[in-house]
This record gives structure tokens, C-alpha cells and sequence, in this order.
């Protein structure tokens, strides 16, 4: 059997009911998609069963939800997907579990406005100091536009 | 004109010190800057030298498109530079914003924020043409022209 | 009674623009922020306006100095989400100038090692031979730095006989001067009293601060995506990992000197069996591609680059995200700079040991601020003005 079939297997015993959505791409890429409050969970089973490599935080805006994908994995690239609502977008922090997440939750944070709850620096990042409160780049309704010149 | 300021015009143009910095390039022309500065290409020969510190500085070679966030920086770094002060615009960004096109953080161009006395086009641009756009400003800050 | 020392956003040690904000005390750094917010540009945002050909030439522009390690990351992306594969020919030469251009990011960095620890004649004789390099870039791809090589559908140009001929002879004078490099920081006691034991990172903090490349490799994490997830050619050119276990500034410097000389192993290896047939297939200039997404990954001089791309069947990407090696390797800048335990961190040595990231801000163009003891360091235009004015 192959690894990613294992990992999926393992999974599936441990936390059946809350995958929604499992797929095997192709090799070494699998797509594992959950609602927001089992999100954190995945991850945890995920780092116990020895994937222990966080290597991006992905924020999306897909219309009428938001969807935060963690990809996982040094080998094998695991794609978990929590399914954010947009009227709250809330979604817990994977600080504790994955030390140097931190950056790309505040990157998420403040491109789209998804809040991880248990972040303890979920602070303006990487935007100018001037730029404007409740406005997210990232968004699908941002237009980008050049700063006026000064001179 | 006076010999003395005929001979401080001279000595400015024999001896262009530059302050360099980036504003939000993608590193390309700075590394090519940077390679103009070594062996191969020793800008060096025309009594150019590189400075850290903007006081200094005759000329400010910038490259890339200003961002937001370093506009502010870049103005005061070019106020604390002392009087005849240059300015090299480097890279297609920098004259245009070019490639940045709907990147919503840079200006177009680095003259929408300082006077700019020259520019060196090039996605990225040769070292060859940032020595000549430097001996080219320095002749012409010799004759006066600037 | 501890000090702010702020280094930036203009500053000799690094040219482009960061603040670094040190607490020190004494000669000692105990705390350290990093705001790297000056380079931001907002690409992510500007590659859903580019269709995808559009889309490749400001890829290339997210950094000049990895911009052939994006520009793989890209089409190897596209192409796996439209569902078509370049030929192997076009696999061999992307895997050749991916190598050469590792070859000339690790000299450049080598070189501006050399120069952060103030060894200013290996530092120029560095960049001498890293010309030799540049020019077989030329010479395949027709520009320096930005080569605008790879395209959806394979690579712009094949390479022929005399073409290689001439890569194998540069390549031997760059491997012997290599060598040579290769003597000098392993033996010179300047730089051995600069670099060992200068910015400590074990190999739990590696592991649990997720660093990638180099960084990694010399703290003992054999993580190497060209090994792990072989893309193009890689799981067809032998190579082996480069592993550090000395967790220094020294190690940083050896893995990339080894990796050197592997790379152009590499490229000679991929010379003698390069395969014939096409260099590239037909795509026209403007497709719809499927809805769908896909993740690329390709190890870049500096470490694991990840793209995203999610398609809603249009002719541009509907979300387009890049996670850039430096920003992987920030958290674990900040740990290194730090003074914790018996291992104290001058002030004097700050340049080296940011440096020894290979820090690609323009790349990362994303910001942090870190306050271990939870004291929050804000920095306002004027307050920033206040400090330079001394």
C-alpha cells in the first residue's frame, strides 16, 4: 500500500466522521477537506502520525465562503481544507501545534480578514502602516489601484 | 564662474559617491548593481564608490518601484543628503512601475515621488548601463548640466 | 539599562529594505523584531488580473536572484493543473539552468558572506568567478538575470553542442576555483572564528520552527524537496543531500559550498544524458484552464518554494499564493539572533547571522514583528526618525 493511502486510512480510523471530503491527486498529494471547528483536530492527528512539516497557510476568498488550507507534509504534501463562513470567519490557530505558523496565520489574517482564534500576535503585518482598517486586499471585492503620486 | 567653483564642479564629477537602495525591486537589478561594483565590470575606475550613509552621497541610485510603506523613508533619506544631490532611477519599476502594473502597493515610477536626473531602462539592467548612466550624469554634473 | 538599536530600512549591511530592531544590552542582543513590510508589493493580488502567460513574466519579478526557481515553480503548476507535461528534453534543460542559477545565488551568497564578516578580497575574487557563471546564463538564455527561460509547454530555447561544450569547460575552471573556496572557509581562522559556533539553531528548533533549505540542512534536517518530491528531471539526475550537523553560520557556508560543487555534477550528469526530441510544446498564448487547483513545489537556492494556484475555469487564476523560503526561515532568524542561555549573540555579530539565511526580502515581502516577552515594539515614521538622527 502506498503512503498516502495509509495516512488516509489512518485518518479515516481515527477521526472518520469529520473528514468531508478525502482524495488521493495524484502521488504525494492529498486533499482532505473539513468543516472549520475539526480543522485543528486534523492537524493534530496529522503531526502525531509523524507529518510534522507546516509549510504554508493558504487563505481563499471563494465567493460565498472562505476556505483556509494547511498544506502539511515534507514527502508527502497534505492539503487540509476548513470550510469558513464569511459572515464569521473564525477558524483556530495551529500556534501551539506548529511553532512557526504564526507568520502565515497573520499573513492570512490580514490579506482576507480570517481571524485564528489563539494567535496570540494577530496583528497588521506586512501591509503599510497607513493602510485602512477593514480593508483586505485579498478580498474578491478589492480593486487594486496605484497610490496617487506625490509630486 | 569663479576657478574655484569651476574646480569644485570638476572634483564633484571626478569623484560621484552613491548611495544605494532598494525601494520594492525584485533584487535583479540590484545584485546587477551590485556585480557593476566588483572585478568584471569596476565601476570603481571612475572614482565611483559605494556609501552607506546618505550624508555622504552625491547621488542616490534607486531601484524598483516605491512602495507605500517606504515612500516616507525614502524622502528623508534623500533630504539628509547635502546639496547637489542626484537621483538614478534604475530598472524599467523604477521608471515606470513596469511589471507591477495592478500591484497595488508601488507607485509607478520613482519620479511620481522624487526628481529624478536619470534613467537606465532594462528589465534587469546590464552593469555596462549603469556605469554608463553614472558616467553620463557625472560628465554632465562637470559641465554644469545638471 | 537595555538599548533599541534599529538596523533599516536603509542600511550598508543589507540593501534592500528591512528594520531589524534589536534590544541590546551591553554588547548582547536579547530581543529582536523584524519588519519586512517595505517590499511589499501586492503580486498575489496582481496575478488574478495577468492571464497566465501574463502571469509568468511577474512571477519571474517576485525576485531576480530566484527568479528561475519561481519561474519552474510556475510552469510545473500551470501545467499540471491544465493537464499537459513538457517533453523530457525540456525537463533536462529547465533541471540545467535551475542548477546553474544555484550556482550562482549560493557565490553571490558566499560572497556577500565574505563580505558581512568583512573579508572584502574574497568577497571580490567570489564575484569574479561568479561572472563565469553569469555568463553561461547569457549565453543559454539570453539575458543575465531574469532569463525568461521556462515557458507553459517547455523551455524557449534548445541547447546545442557547442553550447554545452562550452558549459562543461566554465564549469570545470568554476569547480576548481570552488575547491579552492572550499579550502580557504574551512581552514582560514578568520572565518572560522566568525562563523563557528555564530548563530546557533539546533536541530529541534529547525524542526519545530519549520526551516527550509540550507538553513535546515545544517542544523541536521535532511529536507531537500529535489530528493523528497522529485519535480522535472530530479528523480532521473543523481544528486546527493547536503547535511550539516555543526547547527552554525560555518555549516550554512559549507552546505552551500557543497552544493556547489553538486550542482554542477548535476549539470554535467544532465549534459551527458539529456535526451533528444522536442523542447517544447505548442500552448497557445491565452487558455482557459480547468477548474481546479494544484500545488507545486520546488527547492529554490534558499529553501522550499510553494506556489498554489485554484482555477474557476477563466483564462486567470482565481487565487494565486506563493510561499517564499525566507519567510519559512524568518521564525528561525529571529531564535538565532536571539541570546539564550550560554549562548550570547554580539551585536557585531548581527550581519553574518541574518545574513546566513540568505534573506530575500523583495521574495518574502511580508512582515513581522516578534516580542518573545510579549512586549510589543511599535515603530512609527517619526519615532524611526528620531533614532537615525544620531
Amino acid at each position: 500500500m502506498m503512503r498516502e493511502e495509509e495516512i488516509v486510512e489512518e485518518l479515516k480510523k481515527k477521526l472518520g466522521g469529520v473528514l468531508k471530503e478525502v482524495k488521493i491527486q495524484r502521488a504525494r498529494r492529498v486533499t482532505i477537506v473539513v468543516d472549520r471547528e475539526h480543522y485543528k483536530e486534523v492537524l493534530k492527528a496529522l503531526k502525531d502520525m509523524g507529518v510534522d512539516f507546516l509549510e504554508a497557510i493558504t487563505g481563499v476568498d471563494a465567493g460565498d465562503h472562505f476556505e483556509v488550507i494547511a498544506h502539511v507534509g515534507r514527502d508527502i504534501s497534505v492539503a487540509v481544507k476548513a470550510l469558513v463562513p464569511k459572515d464569521d470567519p473564525r477558524v483556530d490557530s495551529v500556534v501551539d501545534i506548529f511553532r512557526g505558523a504564526e507568520l502565515y496565520e497573520r499573513e492570512a489574517w490580514e490579506m482576507l480578514g480570517i481571524v485564528f482564534e489563539g494567535n496570540p500576535r494577530l496583528r497588521r503585518a506586512f501591509l503599510p502602516e497607513d493602510w485602512p482598517e477593514g480593508v483586505y486586499p485579498l478580498r474578491k471585492d478589492y480593486r487594486p489601484e496605484h497610490p496617487k503620486p506625490l509630486r | 564662474m569663479g576657478l574655484l567653483a569651476r574646480l569644485v564642479r570638476w572634483a564633484r564629477g571626478r569623484s560621484p559617491w552613491i548611495l544605494f537602495i532598494n525601494t520594492g525591486a525584485c533584487n535583479a537589478c540590484d545584485i546587477e548593481v551590485l556585480a557593476a561594483l566588483t572585478p568584471r565590470y569596476d565601476v570603481e575606475r571612475f572614482g565611483v564608490l559605494l556609501r552607506g550613509s546618505p550624508r555622504h552621497a552625491d547621488i542616490l541610485v534607486i531601484t524598483g518601484a516605491v512602495s507605500r510603506q517606504v515612500r516616507d523613508r525614502l524622502v528623508r533619506i534623500y533630504e539628509q543628503m547635502p546639496d547637489p544631490k542626484f537621483v538614478v532611477a534604475v530598472g524599467t519599476c523604477a521608471i515606470s512601475g513596469g511589471v507591477y502594473d495592478k500591484c497595488y502597493n508601488v507607485y509607478e515610477g520613482v519620479d511620481k515621488v522624487l526628481p529624478v536626473h536619470a534613467y537606465v531602462s532594462g528589465c534587469p539592467v546590464k552593469p555596462e548601463a549603469v556605469i554608463r548612466a553614472i558616467d553620463v550624469l557625472a560628465k554632465k554634473i562637470m559641465r554644469g548640466e545638471v | 539599562m537595555a538599548f533599541y538599536l534599529p538596523v533599516g530600512p536603509q542600511h550598508p549591511i543589507h540593501p534592500e529594505a528591512i528594520l531589524l530592531k534589536f534590544k541590546v544590552e551591553g554588547e548582547q542582543v536579547v530581543d529582536v523584531d523584524i519588519d519586512a513590510s517595505y517590499v511589499h508589493r501586492g503580486i498575489e493580488k496582481a496575478l488574478e488580473y495577468k492571464t497566465y502567460t501574463q502571469g509568468l513574466y511577474l512571477i519571474e519579478r517576485i525576485c531576480g536572484i530566484c527568479n528561475v526557481a519561481h519561474s519552474t515553480c510556475y510552469v510545473i503548476n500551470i501545467e499540471e493543473l491544465i493537464g499537459k507535461e513538457a517533453p523530457p528534453r525540456a525537463q533536462y534543460l529547465r533541471l540545467i539552468l535551475e542548477e546553474l542559477a544555484r550556482i550562482h545565488s549560493h557565490l553571490l551568497w558566499l560572497g556577500l558572506a565574505a563580505h558581512l564578516i568583512g573579508f572584502e578580497s574574497l568577497f571580490m575574487l567570489i564575484f569574479r568567478d561568479r561572472e563565469l557563471v553569469m555568463d553561461l546564463i547569457e549565453a543559454m538564455t539570453g539575458n543575465r538575470v531574469v532569463t525568461a527561460y521556462n515557458v507553459i509547454g517547455g523551455v524557449r530555447r534548445d541547447l546545442d553542442d557547442a553550447l554545452a561544450h562550452k558549459i562543461r569547460e566554465a564549469l570545470e575552471r568554476v569547480r576548481e576555483r570552488t575547491r579552492y573556496y572550499r579550502k580557504v572557509l574551512m581552514e582560514d581562522p578568520t572565518v572560522r572564528a566568525r562563523t563557528v559556533d555564530v548563530g546557533y539553531l539546533s536541530t529541534s528548533e529547525a524542526r519545530e520552527l519549520l526551516a527550509v533549505g540550507p538553513v535546515a540542512r545544517a542544523s541536521n534536517v535532511k529536507y531537500d524537496v529535489r530528493a523528497d518530491d522529485p519535480y522535472i528531471a530530479h528523480d532521473e539526475v543523481p544528486f546527493n543531500v547536503v547535511v550539516y550537523d555543526t547547527c552554525d553560520v560555518w555549516g550554512r557556508v559549507m552546505v552551500r559550498v557543497d552544493e556547489v560543487l553538486e550542482a554542477i555534477d548535476m549539470i554535467l550528469y544532465a549534459l551527458d544524458h539529456m535526451p533528444s526530441g522536442d523542447f517544447r510544446i505548442k500552448v497557445p498564448p491565452i487558455f482557459r484552464a480547468p477548474p481546479g487547483e494544484n500545488v507545486a513545489r520546488v527547492e529554490a537556492p534558499r529553501g522550499e518554494l510553494l506556489h498554489y494556484v485554484r482555477s474557476d475555469g477563466s483564462d486567470k487564476p482565481y487565487r494565486y499564493k506563493v510561499r517564499t523560503p525566507t519567510l519559512a526561515n524568518l521564525m528561525a532568524t529571529m531564535q538565532m539572533l536571539k541570546s539564550r542561555g550560554d549562548r550570547v549573540v554580539y551585536v557585531a555579530d548581527i550581519p553574518i547571522i541574518f545574513g546566513s539565511i540568505d534573506p530575500c526580502i523583495c521574495c518574502t515581502a511580508r512582515v513581522l514583528i516578534v516580542d518573545e516577552r510579549g512586549r510589543v515594539i511599535e515603530t512609527t515614521t517619526d519615532e524611526l526618525a528620531r533614532m537615525k538622527r544620531w
